[in-house]
């Protein structure tokens, strides 16, 4: 093993933004495939009740019945029976399901509504990956503030669209309360800017803006911008990831360079001292983001 | 047993307490090389397809499919001054080859504009993304698909690289569907790629001068009676005496100006032209939207606008 190399203790890192089509789920599953195209095992949780990253990873209805996060909240069974490998060499996957909604309809408001995921993952099996990533939809609920109070980073999402920079902010104000009561340790790892066409100019003065808004609140934008293509939406109806559909591709090539700028960042548990986001200066910032679509 | 629980209630707060204050979070690199020169071979094969740190010094620039690499722009000054603070930040691409000798070659093939930064601000080492490719398409795809993402590769240069996917067996369509272009304007590309050597030398030269608009937009699109008279017109763009024109092009503000006009008002409405000279076009879908508009005219016209 090389200095530097993860140790044995996997990264668990959410996805999200409280806002839909920014490309939550786009960013998951390639990111999954490429972080096994750089040698990593990653295991993929998806707790969108649309089960769409579940479907891009090749996995349908019949196959997640028996074997889902919400069989495994519901029934306390653990990662180990409920896990399935996807259609990706190296990214196992612990699927979604309809089912997902009786888990909040049941225990949404329960006492326990921050801590579902923890039992599920506090098992051996979770040693075996580098990398867990949890796929969350656009709303505050039990199943994101779980993933969150279980996770070590979570990294967000966004895209040059008005309400963008809300949902960011949201998902911020989200993470860190959680990291205030139950999970101290919990670390944004930046923020990604997506579906970006270099050749338009609001999506050039939007990616500035956030930029300059990251440095003066503290949280880290990614160097790498993901590209908008055509390819997702055909990768998506082939149920494959972009890595699979199309290896060539630019925006094949971004996911992997931003796995490469990620890597260096997932150490595994944190200890000691947290960046924290200053939310309340993004807060007050991003009427002047929101002002470039008017 | 009480103790422990609240000596983990303490800790609990000196973190958040500690998480207050520290800023953005610090990064372990990538793995090193053994410095050994055999070890390192083998570690270097050990790892395609993975990123390790590379010294600058290990990687060459040869055979890349950019040719025109300005560096006195303000943008590489801004990469030469980020990388002086943080590093090089996104790996790089390289071929690992082996030459006849024995000696392994790293050739750089995405990244050579971070690769040239790296150099200026005295980096020692970068992440870089080990590749042994099998086919060369693939090796020129990688190489073009950095102009997408974020480097301007010169019309010329992105022409010969879609040339050479052509001549690897690629299809004019699956070319523009990887590159997320239209296929009228990879065909395009291509027709300037098929330019004679004569008049690609005369580009090659003075690079700065043709812009891909000027390539595509006048040259290529226009149709030359023989080498010669093309030849004339590249020298004749060279001495500032174009005879080639192309159609105006809509400034970028007034086209926005209009698209926010339009979202705004509920008319769509169309700007052409530049801030000197140019039309609008506002049209209607409803009889009350007419009969405002007529208000608005006649009420500018009294007002004497």
């Amino acid at each position: 093993m090389f200095k530097g190399e993860l140790n044995n203790m996997p990264s668990i890192v959410t996805v999200g933004s409280e806002k839909g089509g920014v490309g939550k789920t786009t960013t998951v599953v390639n990111l999954a495939a490429s972080f096994a195209s750089l040698g990593k095992k990653v295991l993929v949780i998806d707790i969108d009740p649309q089960a769409n990253a579940t479907e891009l990873l090749g996995i349908d209805r019949e196959q997640a019945q028996n074997n889902s996060l919400s069989e495994a909240i519901l029934k306390n069974k653990t990662l180990e029976s409920c896990r399935l490998s996807s259609n990706t060499e190296d990214v196992d996957l612990l699927p979604a399901t309809v089912g997902l909604k009786d888990v909040i309809k049941q225990l949404g408001n329960g006492l326990r509504q921050d801590k579902l995921l923890k039992p599920v993952l506090a098992t051996k099996a979770t040693d075996e990956y580098d990398i867990i990533l949890i796929d969350t939809h656009g709303v505050e609920d039990c199943l994101l503030t779980s993933a969150l109070a279980a996770s070590h980073y979570y990294l967000a999402p966004v895209f040059a669209e008005q309400d963008s920079a809300r949902g960011l902010h949201d998902f911020l104000q989200t993470s860190d309360f959680i990291r205030k009561h139950s999970n101290p340790t919990l670390t944004l790892l930046g923020v990604v800017i997506n579906r970006y066409d270099r050749t338009n100019a609001t999506h050039r003065e939007y990616e500035q803006a956030i930029r300059e808004h990251g440095a003066s609140s503290n949280f880290r934008v990614f160097e790498t911008v993901i590209p908008s293509s055509k390819s997702v939406a055909a990768a998506s109806k082939n149920q494959m990831t972009l890595v699979a559909y199309r290896k060539e591709a630019p925006i094949t090539l971004a996911y992997q360079t931003l796995a490469g700028e990620l890597l260096p960042l997932l150490k595994g548990r944190r200890v000691g001292r947290v960046p924290v986001p200053n939310i309340e200066k993004l807060e007050s910032g991003i009427q002047s983001i929101e002002d470039i679509f008017v | 047993m009480k103790t422990q629980k609240r000596s983990a209630a303490a800790q609990l707060t000196r973190l958040a307490k500690e998480s207050a204050e520290s800023k953005i979070q610090s990064r372990v690199l990538p793995p090193e090389l053994p410095s050994n020169a055999s070890e390192k071979l083998e570690a270097l094969f050990r790892n395609v397809g993975r990123i390790v740190m590379i010294p600058l010094s290990d990687l060459s620039l040869s055979e890349n499919v950019r040719k025109y690499l300005p560096t006195d722009t303000p943008e590489f000054q801004q990469l030469v001054d980020s990388i002086k603070k943080d590093g090089i930040l996104q790996n790089l691409i390289a071929d690992l080859k082996i030459e006849k000798n024995g000696k392994y070659k790293l050739d750089v093939v995405s990244g050579q504009r971070r690769f040239l930064a790296g150099e200026i601000a005295k980096t020692q080492s970068c992440p870089v993304r080990i590749m042994q490719y099998t086919d060369r398409a693939s090796r020129v795809a990688h190489g073009i698909a950095e102009n997408v993402l974020r480097d301007n590769l010169h019309c010329l240069d992105l022409a010969e690289g879609y040339a050479e996917l052509l001549k690897e067996g690629w299809t004019e369509e699956q070319i523009a569907e990887t590159f997320d272009r239209k296929r009228q304007t990879v065909m395009q590309h291509l027709r300037l790629a098929r330019y004679p050597e004569e008049a690609k030398k005369i580009i090659r030269e003075d690079m700065d001068e043709f812009t891909s608009y000027d390539l595509l937009n006048k040259f290529v699109a226009h149709k030359w009676k023989d080498t010669r008279a093309l030849i004339a017109a590249l020298k004749e763009h060279l001495a500032g005496r174009s005879t080639v024109k192309a159609k105006p092009k809509t400034d970028e503000e007034l086209r926005r100006a209009s698209k926010n006009l339009s979202i705004k008002s509920g008319y769509k409405i169309n700007v052409t032209g530049t801030i000197k000279s140019g039309q609008i076009v506002i049209k209607w879908i409803s009889e009350e939207q007419q009969k405002s508009l007529f208000l608005l005219l006649e009420q500018m016209s009294t007002a004497g606008v």
